[in-house]
């Protein structure tokens, strides 16, 4: 069927027959099938799709495709009809015979399936007029909605390895290191280092055997990021082709081989990535002779250790070599020895997914995007867009890609819609679990490395976790903390030691048994835990302790003064009441276990405060909303 | 290649960490995962400096001495208030870990820290994971123990806790654990180690216990001497040798 | 200085003054510690013959142990046991086929000739020149 593509020209060649043979009026049914939409029933709505269309004998005149996430979860599963983009969302099996019959058949849109916008109760026609995608820029994420992942054909259509072909058929490996490093990209995983200058420190590494190893990092372990996965889900080959470019760029004629390390919990990333390797490789687009050029690059798989720390670079290379996923202090770069000691450059999977846009748009326009001047360094500025997995209380949850610099305030209300509920914008959490929290004085800020560095915070892998008024800081400070106890690996003393008493710590906060001396020890814990870790990890962990304490002081004093939790969250610290709706029922007289309760039948009841226990029963019984909470 | 540490020019040679540099040349660093004769683990942080470039600019960086190369004009010091309170933090922390540990105790003293001012661990043993045991017991070649479990609830333990099938009970790691975690009993000709009796090879020729027998196996199968030469303790061996040598001289 | 150290079996009486010298050269725990050097009793007539390390260029010893404990001192050529270094293993003890490495039970260290940093006092002390030494 398919033939090794032996020439650059035969790429181009390739790819008009599949355009010629592709037809764009053609009714087409674009069903999601990312991991959320999958969860939400995406795979039995294709096949009640499929089974209809073959029903009604439409197979000819309608395509149904099945593509990666579309990054609007939440409303899942979503389903988009060509020629027309109608967009549809909370599609099911039931709505198939409306679709194929209004939309399909007779061209119009179905009301009931359109999206309405919470705040401004307007319908959303076409994905473009959804406020959740309106406001993006979706270079990467592009092509996740429209093209099947498990068919590189469909990748190649819309011009998928046309960068590689024109990589391999004209430029020099300096060349596309020096075009990467004025585009100004900057690393993805976490830290923001320039690839450009990691991929010529790699390049320039003395390797005896000319080897030097190159990594994609889809290990992707912060709690409620997805971002990675759905690149890995719903466009396997852009990430393959920016190795592929890259692995070109750095050179390893001693061992063409590379790695892309994923996490263990992500099978149909693996799954969609193995079949990629396989369908590129049969394409003469990956292994010996690439494209006809004489170039050689293969990659293997390697599934996550399956901790948080795993993706840490020195962990993540102990575990491709079969070791423990432990950070290895190392205090020569990786660069040069990294991988059994052999040069190594690792990027995350997103960064590599930009450089195919970087190659194919040039430096210059890349740049244009973002912030600061990358002109001169690449450390100048933060270019190109990001992908946020933006998640908490804000009415739009889901995947997000904008340029950078765009304000928090752009993210949480154009995109997400603003505050769930009606209710207060209080803090931003980004950057996953060792980020820091952002109050509202800081929704103006620009969102970027050096901003969110600059707050406190950082960028990490792109999560973005928004928080309301009824959210306590302490305790929020406190969840990230018993997150990373759980997550540190136990290498080092500082981390291993230190995070489990900063949460016993924290724990004596909200428990109402601080003092301000607690404070005190948890600021001076955080230098020792910040500046004595081995790996970042640890380095970073004190991030939601010392940001929280920043800007939410009054909160922990409020904990420890007034032993109380202005969130009404901190449960020890709660005062249940009744108030006059109380009808004396007696259900929360019968049901309270520590039998603090007393009242007589249809007599007002009253809460003893010493006997209590704050575990919330009678708020939950009581079917007038006589208790209070403060 | 010349490293300043401490406002001393001091000649570095290549392949010196900064630990290696500052002992050969008086300078005390504390250490307690570090041993000379394994592989560095980096774990422990007492060994943290700070350095920096003469004329560098941005704050001093703090790293671990053990595992920093040395390197030309890299100015280091060992003992400023911030190094000073990084290690009394470190130590206050293991002390909180193991109150019992008098290795812990004494080192923490040193740095002003009598009693640590963090919740002390329930049912606290002496083990602080620097993972001596572990490093030593792989370069003897038996790689009977590892780390099991993650984070605080990481222990030093046999495969599946309780196998003790690949331990030879030569207690190298006993012998090298920095604060005596390891429990190791001798009673007769029996030793006991990770939940495991083993036997200990009577002396053929003077009766008295040496090796225990899986010691002395593996010992054989490394060194590719005989069974039969572990049959004797070191002293009857050293005799049989030196009766060997005689008889090579033809006396 | 460094001076090598020859022994000539032929010349040794069996008094074991080489072993006092010896032990009182490397005291232990206040006392006089395990000798290095062996002086074997050979009957009759009475005679010894000193076995001491003879410090061999690919020592056994040096090639068994794991932790690269046994280091060839350059100035004196001597194999000497770098305590930090061992794990006790005992591999080496066994490995030498003279016997001349040692282990101290209650020390738990290794030990060996160590040429006395160059001026080895078993020679000096050899009444019969058994055991001599040159620069
Ligand atoms: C605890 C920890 C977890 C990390 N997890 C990831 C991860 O899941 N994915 C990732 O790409 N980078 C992760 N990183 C960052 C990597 O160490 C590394 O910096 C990154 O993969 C480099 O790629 P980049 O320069 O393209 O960002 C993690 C770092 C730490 C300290
Ligand atoms: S006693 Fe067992 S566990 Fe300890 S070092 Fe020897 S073989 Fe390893
Ligand atoms: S048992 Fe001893 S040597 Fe082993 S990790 Fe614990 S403290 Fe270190
Ligand atoms: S006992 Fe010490 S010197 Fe001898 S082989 Fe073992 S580690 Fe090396
Ligand atoms: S899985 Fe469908 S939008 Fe994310
Ligand atoms: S000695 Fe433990 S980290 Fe250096």
């Amino acid at each position: 069927m398919t033939r090794a593509l032996t020439s650059v020209q035969a790429l181009g060649a390739f790819r008009d027959s599949l355009v010629a043979r592709r037809d764009p009026q053609k009714p087409a049914v674009s069903v999601c099938a990312g991991t959320g939409c999958v969860a939400c029933g995406a795979l039995k709505l294709g096949d009640a799709l499929r089974q209809e269309v073959d029903q009604r004998g439409l197979g000819d005149k309608l395509e149904v495709r099945i593509n990666g996430c579309h990054g609007f979860c939440e409303r899942g599963p979503l389903v988009v009809c060509h020629p027309q983009g109608y967009f549809y969302q909370r599609v099911q099996p039931a709505d198939v015979a409306d679709i194929i019959e209004q939309t399909v058949l007779a061209g119009k849109p179905i009301e009931r399936l359109q999206y309405v916008d919470p705040v401004a109760g307007t319908r959303a026609v076409r994905q473009e007029d959804v406020g959740f995608y309106k406001h993006q820029l979706r270079w990467l994420l592009e092509y996740n909605g429209r093209i099947d992942p498990t068919s590189i054909e469909d990748y190649i259509a819309v011009g998928g390895y046309r960068a590689l072909a024109g990589v391999l058929g004209g430029m020099r490996p300096e060349d596309v290191i020096a075009l990467v490093r004025q585009s100004g990209l900057r690393g993805r995983g976490g830290g923001g280092y320039p690839a450009g200058v990691k991929w010529a420190q790699c390049r320039n590494a003395p390797a005896a055997d000319g080897v030097r190893y190159i990594i994609g990092n889809g290990d992707e372990g912060d709690p409620g990021a997805f971002m990675d996965r759905s690149l890995m889900e719903g466009n396997p080959h852009l990430i393959l082709e920016g190795m592929i470019i890259g692995a070109y760029a750095i050179g390893s004629p001693g061992n063409p081989v590379g790695y892309i390390y994923v996490r263990n919990e992500y099978p149909l990333a693996v799954e969609r990535l193995t079949l990629a390797f396989q369908q590129a490789r049969e394409l003469g687009l990956l292994g010996r002779n690439i494209l006809g050029t004489g170039f050689d690059f293969d990659i293997r798989l390697n599934r996550g250790g399956g901790a948080f720390v795993c993706g840490e670079s020195t962990a993540l290379m102990a575990s491709i070599e079969g070791f423990a996923g432990q950070p290895r202090a190392k205090y020569v770069h990786t660069v040069e020895r990294g991988l059994d000691n052999k040069p190594t450059n690792l990027n995350n999977v997103e960064t590599w997914a930009n450089v195919p846009l970087i190659v194919e748009k040039g430096a210059a326009a890349y740049a244009a995007v973002g912030t600061g001047d990358v002109s001169k360094d690449p450390w100048g500025g933060s270019t190109g867009t990001k992908i946020f997995a933006l998640v908490g209380k804000v009415n739009n949850t889901g995947l997000v890609e904008v340029p950078m610099g765009r304000t928090l305030r752009q993210i949480i209300f154009d995109i997400g819609g603003g505050i769930r509920d009606g209710r207060k914008f209080k803090a931003v959490q980004t950057g996953g679990p060792s980020g820091g929290c952002l109050p509202e004085s800081s929704l103006d800020m620009p969102v970027d490395f050096d901003h969110l560095a600059a707050a406190g915070s950082m960028m990490g892998s792109g999560g973005m976790i928004v928080m309301d008024d009824g959210t306590c800081m302490v305790d929020v400070a406190r969840y990230f903390v018993d997150f990373l106890v759980e997550e540190s690996c136990g290498k080092c003393v500082p981390c291993r030691e230190g995070l489990i008493q900063m949460s016993h710590l924290l724990h004596a906060v909200v428990e109402g048994r601080a003092t301000e001396a607690t404070l005190t020890q948890l600021e001076s814990l955080s230098e020792v835990v910040r500046d004595a870790s081995l790996c970042a990890l640890g380095q970073t962990a004190p991030n939601p302790v010392l940001s929280t304490l920043l800007h939410f002081k009054d909160e922990y004093l409020a904990h420890i003064r007034e032993k109380r939790c202005p969130a009404a969250v901190c449960q020890a610290l709660l005062t249940f009441t009744i108030n006059e709706k109380c009808t004396g029922c007696m259900v929360c007289f019968k049901e309270c276990p520590a039998k603090a309760i007393t009242g007589e039948k249809k007599k007002l009841h009253v809460i003893d405060p010493a006997k209590c226990t704050h575990c919330g029963v009678c708020r939950a019984v009581c079917k007038l909303d006589a208790v209070d909470v403060r | 290649m010349i490293v300043v540490i401490n406002g001393r020019d001091l000649h570095a040679r290549p392949g010196d960490s900064l630990l290696d540099l500052a002992r050969r040349t008086g300078i005390d660093i504390p250490t307690l995962c570090h041993h000379e004769g394994l592989e560095e683990w980096g774990g422990c942080r007492l060994c943290l400096v700070e350095v920096g470039r003469p004329g560098g600019h941005g704050a001093a960086r703090v790293v671990p001495a053990c595992l920093f190369p040395a390197r030309d004009g890299l100015r280091v010091d060992t003992d400023t208030p911030r190094i000073h309170r990084l290690r009394a933090g470190v130590l206050d922390l293991l002390l909180a870990r193991c109150p019992e540990s008098d290795t812990i105790q004494e080192l923490a003293l040193q740095y002003g820290v009598r009693r640590t001012s963090f919740v002390e661990r329930k049912n606290p043993d002496k083990c602080i994971l620097c993972n001596v045991c572990v490093r030593a017991c792989a370069a003897v070649g038996a790689n009977a123990i590892g780390t099991a479990g993650r984070g605080v609830l990481g222990e030093i333990a046999l495969p599946f806790h309780d196998d003790p099938a690949a331990c030879v009970g030569c207690g190298a790691c006993a012998l090298s654990c920095p604060t005596g975690a390891i429990e190791m009993v001798d009673t007769g000709f029996t030793r006991r180690i990770w939940q495991r009796d083993f036997e200990r090879v009577r002396c053929s020729a003077c009766g008295r216990p040496t090796l225990t027998r899986d010691h002395a196996a593996h010992l054989a199968g490394r060194t590719g001497l005989s069974a039969e030469s572990f049959q004797v303790c070191d002293r009857c061996h050293r005799e049989q040798a030196g009766a060997r040598f005689l008889d090579l001289l033809g006396k | 200085m460094n001076k090598r150290l020859q022994v000539t079996p032929a010349r040794c009486i069996g008094c074991r003054t080489c072993e006092i010298a010896c032990a009182f050269s490397h005291p232990a725990g206040g006392g006089p510690g395990p000798t290095r050097i062996r002086a074997y009793p050979v009957k009759p007539p009475e005679r010894g013959v000193p076995v001491v390390c003879l410090q061999c260029d690919s020592a056994a010893c040096v090639r068994v142990c794991p932790t690269q404990a046994l280091v060839r001192d350059d100035r004196t050529g001597a194999i000497l046991v770098a305590e930090d270094r061992c794990i006790l293993c005992r591999a080496c003890v066994w490995a030498c086929p003279w016997g001349n490495v040692g282990y101290d039970e209650g020390r738990k260290v290794i030990h060996k000739c160590d040429l006395c940093a160059g001026d080895p006092q078993c020679a000096r002390y050899c009444p019969s020149r058994a055991l001599e030494t040159f620069e």
